[in-house]
Protein backbone atom coordinates (compact mmCIF):
# COMPACT_ATOMS: atom_id res chain seq x y z
CA UNK A 1 0.00 0.00 0.00
CA UNK A 2 3.17 1.98 0.88
CA UNK A 3 5.11 1.58 -1.96
CA UNK A 4 1.09 2.62 -4.85
CA UNK A 5 1.06 5.45 -2.75
CA UNK A 6 4.64 6.71 -3.43
CA UNK A 7 4.32 5.85 -7.14
CA UNK A 8 1.31 8.23 -6.98
CA UNK A 9 3.21 10.75 -5.16
CA UNK A 10 5.91 10.68 -7.92
CA UNK A 11 3.54 10.45 -11.23
CA UNK A 12 1.58 13.58 -9.01
CA UNK A 13 5.10 15.74 -9.61
CA UNK A 14 4.93 14.91 -13.04
CA UNK A 15 1.56 15.86 -14.10
CA UNK A 16 2.07 18.91 -16.27
CA UNK A 17 3.72 16.38 -18.58
CA UNK A 18 1.51 13.60 -17.94
CA UNK A 19 -1.37 15.97 -18.32
CA UNK A 20 -0.13 17.29 -21.76
CA UNK A 21 0.44 13.69 -23.04
CA UNK A 22 -3.17 12.54 -22.39
CA UNK A 23 -4.80 15.57 -23.48
CA UNK A 24 -2.72 15.29 -26.92
CA UNK A 25 -3.70 11.84 -26.88
CA UNK A 26 -7.57 12.35 -26.38
CA UNK A 27 -8.01 14.94 -28.14
CA UNK A 28 -6.57 13.20 -31.24
CA UNK A 29 -8.92 9.73 -30.37
CA UNK A 30 -11.78 11.88 -30.09
CA UNK A 31 -11.08 13.98 -33.32
CA UNK A 32 -10.83 10.60 -34.96
CA UNK A 33 -14.14 8.99 -33.12
CA UNK A 34 -16.10 12.40 -32.94
CA UNK A 35 -15.23 15.30 -35.15
CA UNK A 36 -16.83 18.20 -34.68
CA UNK A 37 -19.25 18.37 -38.10
CA UNK A 38 -21.13 21.93 -37.86
CA UNK A 39 -23.32 23.59 -41.05
CA UNK A 40 -20.87 26.85 -40.81
CA UNK A 41 -17.68 25.41 -40.62
CA UNK A 42 -16.00 24.34 -44.04
CA UNK A 43 -15.29 20.45 -44.17
CA UNK A 44 -11.45 21.08 -44.86
CA UNK A 45 -11.68 22.72 -41.07
CA UNK A 46 -13.35 20.64 -39.48
CA UNK A 47 -10.37 19.05 -38.25
CA UNK A 48 -8.60 21.79 -36.58
CA UNK A 49 -11.64 23.27 -35.13
CA UNK A 50 -12.31 19.79 -33.32
CA UNK A 51 -9.00 19.72 -32.19
CA UNK A 52 -9.14 23.01 -30.76
CA UNK A 53 -12.60 22.32 -29.33
CA UNK A 54 -11.44 18.69 -27.60
CA UNK A 55 -8.03 19.85 -26.41
CA UNK A 56 -9.96 23.02 -24.06
CA UNK A 57 -12.53 21.07 -22.93
CA UNK A 58 -10.16 17.77 -21.84
CA UNK A 59 -7.83 20.62 -20.29
CA UNK A 60 -10.76 21.88 -18.46
CA UNK A 61 -11.52 18.53 -17.29
CA UNK A 62 -7.67 17.92 -16.24
CA UNK A 63 -7.90 21.37 -14.68
CA UNK A 64 -10.78 20.74 -12.82
CA UNK A 65 -9.44 17.24 -11.14
CA UNK A 66 -6.27 18.62 -10.49
CA UNK A 67 -7.89 21.71 -8.59
CA UNK A 68 -10.65 19.21 -6.89
CA UNK A 69 -7.43 16.79 -5.93
CA UNK A 70 -5.53 19.81 -4.36
CA UNK A 71 -8.71 20.94 -2.52
CA UNK A 72 -9.07 17.62 -0.83
CA UNK A 73 -5.14 17.51 -0.31
CA UNK A 74 -5.19 21.48 1.50
CA UNK A 75 -8.13 19.89 3.83
CA UNK A 76 -6.11 16.64 4.59
CA UNK A 77 -3.98 16.90 7.92
CA UNK A 78 -0.78 15.60 8.44
CA UNK A 79 1.53 13.72 11.40
CA UNK A 80 4.56 12.80 11.13
CA UNK A 81 6.80 10.85 13.76
CA UNK A 82 10.41 10.90 13.08
CA UNK A 83 12.29 9.00 14.96
CA UNK A 84 16.09 10.25 15.59
CA UNK A 85 19.25 8.56 17.60
CA UNK A 86 20.15 12.34 19.34
CA UNK A 87 18.05 15.11 20.85
CA UNK A 88 17.41 17.92 18.16
CA UNK A 89 19.22 16.50 15.19
CA UNK A 90 16.70 15.22 12.64
CA UNK A 91 18.51 13.83 9.55
CA UNK A 92 14.92 12.36 7.24
CA UNK A 93 16.29 8.44 7.34
CA UNK A 94 13.51 5.28 6.29
CA UNK A 95 15.45 3.41 9.03
CA UNK A 96 17.07 4.39 12.36
CA UNK A 97 19.47 1.73 13.52
CA UNK A 98 19.44 1.91 16.88
CA UNK A 99 22.36 -0.18 19.41
CA UNK A 100 22.53 -0.18 23.20
CA UNK A 101 25.59 0.88 25.36
CA UNK A 102 25.49 -0.45 28.99
CA UNK A 103 22.10 -2.00 27.87
CA UNK A 104 20.36 1.31 27.44
CA UNK A 105 19.39 3.11 24.32
CA UNK A 106 17.69 6.52 23.92
CA UNK A 107 14.85 7.02 21.61
CA UNK A 108 14.12 10.26 20.23
CA UNK A 109 11.39 11.65 17.48
CA UNK A 110 10.02 14.56 16.44
CA UNK A 111 5.80 14.94 16.17
CA UNK A 112 5.17 16.86 13.35
CA UNK A 113 1.79 18.21 12.39
CA UNK A 114 0.11 20.41 10.21
CA UNK A 115 -3.68 19.93 10.42
CA UNK A 116 -6.70 21.26 11.88
CA UNK A 117 -7.29 20.54 15.62
CA UNK A 118 -11.01 18.99 15.22
CA UNK A 119 -9.21 16.33 12.81
CA UNK A 120 -6.78 14.84 15.28
CA UNK A 121 -8.09 16.13 18.95
CA UNK A 122 -8.79 12.51 20.17
CA UNK A 123 -5.73 11.03 18.05
CA UNK A 124 -3.59 8.67 20.13
CA UNK A 125 0.04 7.71 18.90
CA UNK A 126 0.99 4.35 20.14
CA UNK A 127 4.95 3.59 19.85
CA UNK A 128 4.59 -0.82 20.64
CA UNK A 129 8.41 -1.52 21.93
CA UNK A 130 9.79 -5.69 20.99
CA UNK A 131 9.62 -7.53 24.82
CA UNK A 132 13.06 -7.69 24.72
CA UNK A 133 13.57 -3.94 25.97
CA UNK A 134 11.52 -2.06 29.05
CA UNK A 135 10.89 1.44 28.50
CA UNK A 136 11.68 4.23 30.90
CA UNK A 137 10.40 8.13 30.58
CA UNK A 138 13.28 10.49 30.43
CA UNK A 139 12.28 13.59 32.76
CA UNK A 140 11.69 16.43 30.50
CA UNK A 141 9.82 14.78 27.86
CA UNK A 142 7.38 12.91 30.56
CA UNK A 143 4.81 15.57 30.59
CA UNK A 144 4.16 14.46 26.84
CA UNK A 145 3.16 10.77 27.05
CA UNK A 146 1.87 7.88 29.82
CA UNK A 147 4.15 4.80 29.65
CA UNK A 148 2.50 1.06 30.08
CA UNK A 149 5.40 -0.93 31.48
CA UNK A 150 3.63 -4.15 31.01
CA UNK A 151 2.62 -3.81 27.53
CA UNK A 152 5.73 -1.60 26.59
CA UNK A 153 3.91 1.11 25.17
CA UNK A 154 4.19 4.47 24.64
CA UNK A 155 0.94 6.43 24.38
CA UNK A 156 0.81 10.21 23.40
CA UNK A 157 -2.55 11.66 23.04
CA UNK A 158 -2.16 14.50 20.62
CA UNK A 159 -4.61 16.68 22.52
CA UNK A 160 -2.00 17.24 24.94
CA UNK A 161 0.09 18.63 21.98
CA UNK A 162 -1.97 21.03 20.49
CA UNK A 163 -4.45 24.17 21.85
CA UNK A 164 -8.14 21.68 20.88
CA UNK A 165 -9.96 25.31 20.31
CA UNK A 166 -7.93 26.31 17.68
CA UNK A 167 -10.34 26.48 13.95
CA UNK A 168 -7.50 27.13 11.59
CA UNK A 169 -5.08 25.25 10.01
CA UNK A 170 -1.73 25.27 11.93
CA UNK A 171 1.41 22.97 11.84
CA UNK A 172 3.18 22.38 15.34
CA UNK A 173 6.91 20.53 16.24
CA UNK A 174 6.96 18.52 19.38
CA UNK A 175 10.10 16.36 20.50
CA UNK A 176 9.67 13.24 22.79
CA UNK A 177 12.31 11.32 24.14
CA UNK A 178 12.42 8.11 25.94
CA UNK A 179 14.72 5.60 27.28
CA UNK A 180 14.85 1.09 26.57
CA UNK A 181 16.60 -0.77 28.85
CA UNK A 182 17.09 -4.13 27.72
CA UNK A 183 16.28 -7.53 29.20
CA UNK A 184 18.15 -10.18 26.33
CA UNK A 185 21.52 -10.57 25.23
CA UNK A 186 20.79 -10.32 21.58
CA UNK A 187 18.00 -7.31 20.74
CA UNK A 188 17.93 -7.37 16.64
CA UNK A 189 13.79 -5.85 16.39
CA UNK A 190 11.63 -2.93 15.20
CA UNK A 191 9.43 -0.54 17.33
CA UNK A 192 6.13 -0.25 15.69
CA UNK A 193 3.80 3.51 15.83
CA UNK A 194 0.34 3.43 15.08
CA UNK A 195 -2.79 6.04 15.32
CA UNK A 196 -5.52 5.44 16.27
CA UNK A 197 -8.57 7.88 17.16
CA UNK A 198 -8.00 10.51 13.68
CA UNK A 199 -10.62 11.14 11.62
CA UNK A 200 -9.79 9.57 7.73
CA UNK A 201 -8.24 12.80 6.28
CA UNK A 202 -5.78 12.46 8.42
CA UNK A 203 -2.66 11.36 7.06
CA UNK A 204 0.21 9.34 9.14
CA UNK A 205 3.20 9.04 8.30
CA UNK A 206 6.61 7.63 10.40
CA UNK A 207 10.03 6.69 9.62
CA UNK A 208 11.11 3.28 11.10
CA UNK A 209 13.35 2.60 14.20
CA UNK A 210 14.75 -0.74 14.70
CA UNK A 211 16.83 -1.69 18.06
CA UNK A 212 20.17 -3.77 17.44
CA UNK A 213 22.78 -6.08 19.17
CA UNK B 1 37.76 -6.05 49.66
CA UNK B 2 35.38 -8.28 48.31
CA UNK B 3 32.60 -6.46 46.22
CA UNK B 4 29.02 -7.91 45.56
CA UNK B 5 26.61 -6.85 42.47
CA UNK B 6 23.14 -5.97 42.67
CA UNK B 7 20.48 -5.24 40.75
CA UNK B 8 17.94 -2.60 41.25
CA UNK B 9 14.44 -3.02 40.40
CA UNK B 10 11.10 -1.39 40.70
CA UNK B 11 9.00 -3.19 42.76
CA UNK B 12 5.75 -4.44 41.28
CA UNK B 13 3.80 -2.17 43.98
CA UNK B 14 5.71 0.39 41.94
CA UNK B 15 6.23 2.31 45.48
CA UNK B 16 9.78 1.58 46.14
CA UNK B 17 13.18 0.30 44.74
CA UNK B 18 14.61 -2.93 45.70
CA UNK B 19 18.08 -4.46 45.23
CA UNK B 20 18.32 -8.08 44.32
CA UNK B 21 22.01 -9.82 44.32
CA UNK B 22 22.93 -10.67 41.01
CA UNK B 23 24.12 -14.77 40.67
CA UNK B 24 26.79 -15.39 38.78
CA UNK B 25 24.65 -17.70 36.41
CA UNK B 26 23.44 -15.86 32.93
CA UNK B 27 22.60 -12.51 33.55
CA UNK B 28 19.59 -12.09 31.42
CA UNK B 29 17.79 -14.68 32.65
CA UNK B 30 17.92 -13.11 36.02
CA UNK B 31 16.64 -9.76 34.69
CA UNK B 32 13.64 -11.60 32.75
CA UNK B 33 12.80 -13.67 35.70
CA UNK B 34 12.26 -10.74 37.74
CA UNK B 35 10.50 -8.83 34.89
CA UNK B 36 8.22 -12.04 34.80
CA UNK B 37 7.33 -11.41 38.72
CA UNK B 38 6.33 -7.79 37.25
CA UNK B 39 9.42 -5.83 38.90
CA UNK B 40 11.12 -3.38 36.40
CA UNK B 41 14.15 -2.41 35.56
CA UNK B 42 15.13 0.90 36.10
CA UNK B 43 17.42 3.33 34.27
CA UNK B 44 19.70 5.44 36.86
CA UNK B 45 19.49 8.66 34.67
CA UNK B 46 22.64 11.45 34.36
CA UNK B 47 21.01 13.85 36.38
CA UNK B 48 20.73 11.48 39.10
CA UNK B 49 23.87 9.74 38.99
CA UNK B 50 24.95 13.33 39.46
CA UNK B 51 22.90 14.17 42.39
CA UNK B 52 23.98 11.00 44.41
CA UNK B 53 27.91 12.31 43.32
CA UNK B 54 26.80 15.26 45.52
CA UNK B 55 25.18 13.65 48.14
CA UNK B 56 27.56 11.70 49.13
CA UNK B 57 30.34 14.22 48.45
CA UNK B 58 29.22 16.51 50.93
CA UNK B 59 27.21 14.27 53.08
CA UNK B 60 29.12 11.59 53.53
CA UNK B 61 32.75 13.16 52.87
CA UNK B 62 32.89 10.32 49.96
CA UNK B 63 35.86 10.53 47.85
CA UNK B 64 34.86 10.08 44.05
CA UNK B 65 36.84 6.89 42.38
CA UNK B 66 35.41 7.23 39.42
CA UNK B 67 33.20 8.60 36.92
CA UNK B 68 32.41 6.85 33.34
CA UNK B 69 31.03 8.14 30.77
CA UNK B 70 28.53 6.43 28.14
CA UNK B 71 30.14 8.17 24.92
CA UNK B 72 33.67 7.20 24.07
CA UNK B 73 35.38 10.65 24.42
CA UNK B 74 39.11 11.05 25.74
CA UNK B 75 38.67 14.70 25.66
CA UNK B 76 36.17 14.15 28.01
CA UNK B 77 37.76 11.52 29.95
CA UNK B 78 41.25 13.18 30.41
CA UNK B 79 39.25 16.22 31.48
CA UNK B 80 36.87 14.51 34.14
CA UNK B 81 39.92 12.11 35.74
CA UNK B 82 41.93 15.57 35.91
CA UNK B 83 38.90 17.19 37.70
CA UNK B 84 38.22 14.10 39.99
CA UNK B 85 42.00 13.68 41.04
CA UNK B 86 41.74 17.40 41.68
CA UNK B 87 38.70 16.84 43.89
CA UNK B 88 40.07 14.63 45.94
CA UNK B 89 43.28 16.61 46.57
CA UNK B 90 41.29 19.82 47.46
CA UNK B 91 37.37 19.27 47.88
CA UNK B 92 36.98 22.71 47.53
CA UNK B 93 37.00 22.18 43.73
CA UNK B 94 34.16 20.02 43.77
CA UNK B 95 31.85 23.23 42.71
CA UNK B 96 33.95 23.06 39.65
CA UNK B 97 33.20 19.39 38.85
CA UNK B 98 29.31 19.50 39.53
CA UNK B 99 29.16 22.62 37.11
CA UNK B 100 30.94 20.93 34.40
CA UNK B 101 28.84 17.63 34.71
CA UNK B 102 25.91 19.66 34.76
CA UNK B 103 26.73 21.58 31.98
CA UNK B 104 27.31 18.76 29.76
CA UNK B 105 24.40 16.69 31.29
CA UNK B 106 22.10 19.76 30.61
CA UNK B 107 23.13 19.91 27.45
CA UNK B 108 22.55 15.62 26.78
CA UNK B 109 26.52 16.03 25.01
CA UNK B 110 27.10 13.32 27.46
CA UNK B 111 25.56 10.92 29.62
CA UNK B 112 27.10 8.80 32.47
CA UNK B 113 27.50 5.66 33.04
CA UNK B 114 28.98 4.94 36.14
CA UNK B 115 30.33 6.71 39.31
CA UNK B 116 32.07 5.28 41.87
CA UNK B 117 32.34 6.60 45.77
CA UNK B 118 34.61 5.54 48.38
CA UNK B 119 34.29 6.89 52.14
CA UNK B 120 33.75 5.77 55.70
CA UNK B 121 30.86 5.07 58.25
CA UNK B 122 31.56 4.56 61.71
CA UNK B 123 34.80 3.94 60.74
CA UNK B 124 34.57 1.30 58.26
CA UNK B 125 34.76 1.10 54.25
CA UNK B 126 32.41 1.62 52.05
CA UNK B 127 32.95 1.41 48.87
CA UNK B 128 30.06 1.18 46.02
CA UNK B 129 29.72 1.72 42.00
CA UNK B 130 26.55 2.81 40.33
CA UNK B 131 25.46 2.38 36.98
CA UNK B 132 22.91 3.54 34.59
CA UNK B 133 21.63 0.21 33.98
CA UNK B 134 20.77 0.18 37.55
CA UNK B 135 23.76 -2.50 38.33
CA UNK B 136 24.83 -1.45 42.08
CA UNK B 137 28.27 -2.73 43.05
CA UNK B 138 29.19 -2.69 46.79
CA UNK B 139 31.41 -3.68 49.12
CA UNK B 140 33.64 -3.24 52.88
CA UNK B 141 33.64 -3.52 55.89
CA UNK B 142 30.42 -1.44 57.17
CA UNK B 143 26.72 -1.91 57.28
CA UNK B 144 26.49 -2.80 53.53
CA UNK B 145 22.69 -3.60 53.53
CA UNK B 146 22.03 0.08 55.26
CA UNK B 147 23.33 1.48 52.88
CA UNK B 148 21.87 0.00 49.63
CA UNK B 149 18.37 0.79 51.46
CA UNK B 150 19.79 4.40 51.87
CA UNK B 151 21.12 4.49 48.02
CA UNK B 152 17.77 2.77 46.76
CA UNK B 153 15.15 5.41 48.64
CA UNK B 154 17.35 8.28 47.40
CA UNK B 155 17.08 6.93 43.89
CA UNK B 156 13.24 6.48 44.36
CA UNK B 157 12.75 9.76 45.93
CA UNK B 158 14.52 11.54 42.80
CA UNK B 159 12.28 9.64 40.18
CA UNK B 160 9.00 8.55 41.45
CA UNK B 161 7.33 11.55 40.39
CA UNK B 162 7.88 11.41 36.74
CA UNK B 163 8.12 7.53 36.36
Amino acid sequence: MGENKGMVMRLWKHRTYIISFLTTIFSALCVYKFPIELPFIPEERVYEFSLSIYALLITLIFGFIEWLVNYYADKKSIVNIEFSLSETKYRKQDIIYRDFNADIASVYAKIHLDCYAQNIMDGIIKIKLPTKVDVQAIESYAKYYRIDSKERIVYIELKKLINNNMEERFKDDTEIGFQVIKNDKVVNSDIETVIDGVKRSVNFTTNKLKFTE
Amino acid sequence: MEFIQYKLFIEPSNKRITAIEVPRSDYYSFVRDYINQEYSQIVVPSNVLIAILKEYFLEKKAKIVLIDFLEDDDNNKNEFEYLVETVNNKREYFVNLMEELNFLSGQRTVELKRVRLRYRLDGKVIDFSLSVNGLLSIGGSGEVEKEILYITNYIWEKIKEWL
